[in-house]
């Protein structure tokens, strides 16, 4: 029963942490209709900077503000480049982005090297009751439900009422005055600052390799289908859910399982989901019945 | 009708060539180069049948190559059969994998293809490094380290030989299809499926067909290469050898099936003769994936930059 609690409270706070990475993709996915498969090599880069925020002797959650700034610059640099002139092939854009993602695989094992690390816990570890909970995860999970709240908060602003204008109908949007390129580049690197600030809580439950983002990656993708392309409370809730059942799984099975589970709701979702423009399967369905 | 023999002539004697270089090749390590290069142009053309021809972008075409080599080397590690049949069964386990993902991706569209696609071959990849078993010989084999079979053909110049007949005959297969009547059924759901689906063709039914085609050879391709290498592992699973085939055709001419095979047979026949580690291998696969998607809207922006008015941009809109 204790067990089964601990599993239960440390699945809802890393599916929060994972949560926060696929909102980070649905905002992508709902303002650009792009599905962003260079989301995971954010993550890791995060992980990175957490890993070397703890080689200064620092905490890894004091990496996330390093994380945010370099995933935020970096992202909205990628969607200058690479997405906005493929904005009318989201294909090509998505595979485009997992080339992307393999480069920064090279680029990570230049910097860190090809060999595993892991990222040691530097503030002190907390028994409530009899939960055993670090307060490096306590503190995310924190962070994470105020970055929620701010992410709500903005889309009733005015700025995101625009932002949901241009989620909604980017030409109509334009038409109403709203910059809608610069809203998508802002969005894709608030995203991606956001999937690297996950990755650095999450940084000390994982094994710190470069091809570490692939599996984050598709958890993402899982929730983000579950929950709804474009749909940030949809992902939340997926997010949470996914993350129990995969920390469920990684416990009483085996770590490997929890990625099979993963990729596994994934293709029940995008199959049996009928929802938005992730596949349009609802009318193909109507099409052929 | 003089133009199309000549055009059909032609692509024949194109698809003979990697036989006759097998044939005329002395060298071992050359005939050994030219055995991977024929195995892996054979799976890039099946890629095409299904990504190129049927516009169906599978980014997870290795489940059908890894099934096929998983298949080769069980049966002939367990003795079901003689190594040459083994091979020819990977087959059934490509034709399984093609069943598989055309099952569940034939009512999607393209960007929840590549998805679906790609998840179950990282499905496949995950299981398949997962389970260890006893095998012959008494030994533990199975999860990442892969299972180990003889080498089928023991001498390179055969292996050499068998790969360039067998895609010699692979090519001819494909070019066949694509321009039957189920090709042209497959052309015309890429078109337009809508249009094809009230014209009578069975969409669904179409797009599973071209991945069981597509499973079938690609099966076939691994059971090559697990036989020519001596192992299947689980990394024949993985992402490289499907971000391989796309790179392959976004390079050379999606749909044309010669274009991307002669460009993964020349790219892999330089890439073994300089035996360029898998790392570099992905970057460079990496690399040609970006080239080819940002390319054309580069050459596009250089060619008309200023010769034309620059369009209303969002700023000037608003």
């Amino acid at each position: 029963m204790e067990t089964a609690l601990q599993v239960l409270v440390s699945g809802v706070l890393t599916g929060a942490e994972y949560a926060l990475a696929a909102v980070g993709m649905t905002l992508i996915f709902g303002v650009g209709r792009v599905l962003n498969l260079a989301h995971g090599a954010f993550l890791a880069l995060g992980a990175y900077i957490a890993y070397q925020s703890t080689v200064l002797g620092l905490p890894a959650v004091a990496g996330a503000v390093p994380a945010a700034a370099a995933g935020a610059l970096l992202g909205a640099a990628v969607e200058r480049v690479t997405v906005r002139p493929l904005r009318s092939q989201p294909l090509t854009a998505a595979v485009v982005l997992l080339g992307l993602a393999i480069l920064a695989e090279q680029g990570f094992s230049a910097a860190w090297g090809t060999s595993s690390h892991s990222v040691p816990l530097r503030l002190p570890t907390l028994l409530i009751g009899r939960l055993v909970l670090s307060m490096e995860q306590l503190i995310a999970a924190g962070v994470v439900v105020a970055l929620f709240g701010m992410v709500a908060g903005y889309l009733w602003t005015r700025p995101g009422l625009a932002l949901r204008a241009a989620a909604a109908d980017a030409e109509i949007a334009q038409l109403a005055g709203v910059n809608v390129p610069r809203a998508q580049t802002a969005t894709f690197g608030v995203a991606c600052g956001m999937a690297a600030v996950a990755g650095a809580f999450l940084s000390p439950l994982l094994t710190l390799s470069p091809t570490m983002g692939r599996s984050p990656l598709f958890l993402s993708l899982a929730m983000v289908a579950i929950g709804g392309p474009g749909r940030v409370w949809g992902t939340i809730v997926a997010g949470i859910g996914v993350g129990l059942a995969s920390t469920a799984v990684e416990f009483y099975l085996a770590p490997p399982w929890s990625s099979v589970l993963a990729l596994v709701l994934l293709i029940a979702a995008v199959v049996s989901r009928a929802d938005g423009a992730l596949g349009r399967m609802r009318s193909w369905r109507r099409s052929y019945s | 009708m003089e133009a199309l023999l000549l055009v059909t002539l032609w692509r024949i004697a194109w698809c003979l060539v990697p036989l006759g270089l097998a044939v005329a090749a002395q060298d071992r390590f050359l005939q050994s180069v030219l055995t991977f290069a024929a195995a892996q142009a054979l799976y890039v053309a099946s890629w095409d049948l299904i990504g190129g021809v049927g516009g169906q972008p599978s980014l997870g075409h290795a489940l059908g190559f890894g099934a096929g080599a998983y298949t080769t080397v069980v049966v002939a590690g367990q003795n079901l059969a003689p190594p040459p049949v083994a091979i020819a069964l990977g087959v059934l386990g490509g034709g399984l994998g093609g069943v598989l993902q055309g099952g569940f991706s034939a009512r999607l569209h393209r960007v929840s293809v590549a998805l679906v696609t790609l998840a179950m071959a990282e499905c496949a990849r995950e299981i398949a490094g997962m389970f260890r078993f006893p095998w012959s010989g008494g030994l533990i084999v199975g999860g990442n380290s892969g299972i180990p079979m003889l080498v089928y053909p023991p001498d390179e110049g055969s292996a050499a030989r068998l790969a360039g007949a067998v895609l010699t005959a692979g090519l001819l297969g494909l070019l066949w299809i694509k321009h039957s009547r189920l090709g042209l059924a497959i052309q015309t759901v890429r078109a337009d499926d809508r249009l094809a689906a009230a014209n009578g063709v069975n969409v669904p039914r179409v797009r599973v067909i071209a991945f069981v085609l597509a499973g079938c050879v690609a099966g076939l391709a691994g059971g090559l290469v697990a036989a020519a290498a001596g192992r299947v592992s689980p990394s024949m699973l993985s992402l490289e050898p499907s971000l391989f085939a796309v790179a392959a055709a976004a390079v050379a001419g999606s749909g044309t099936i010669l274009g991307p095979a002669s460009f993964a047979y020349a790219i892999t026949a330089a890439l073994q003769w300089l035996d360029v580690p898998g790392t570099m291998r992905l970057t460079l696969y990496a690399l040609l994936l970006i080239g080819a998607g940002l390319g054309p809207v580069v050459m596009t922006r250089l060619s008309t930059a200023g010769r034309t008015r620059p369009p209303l941009t969002s700023r000037g809109a608003a």
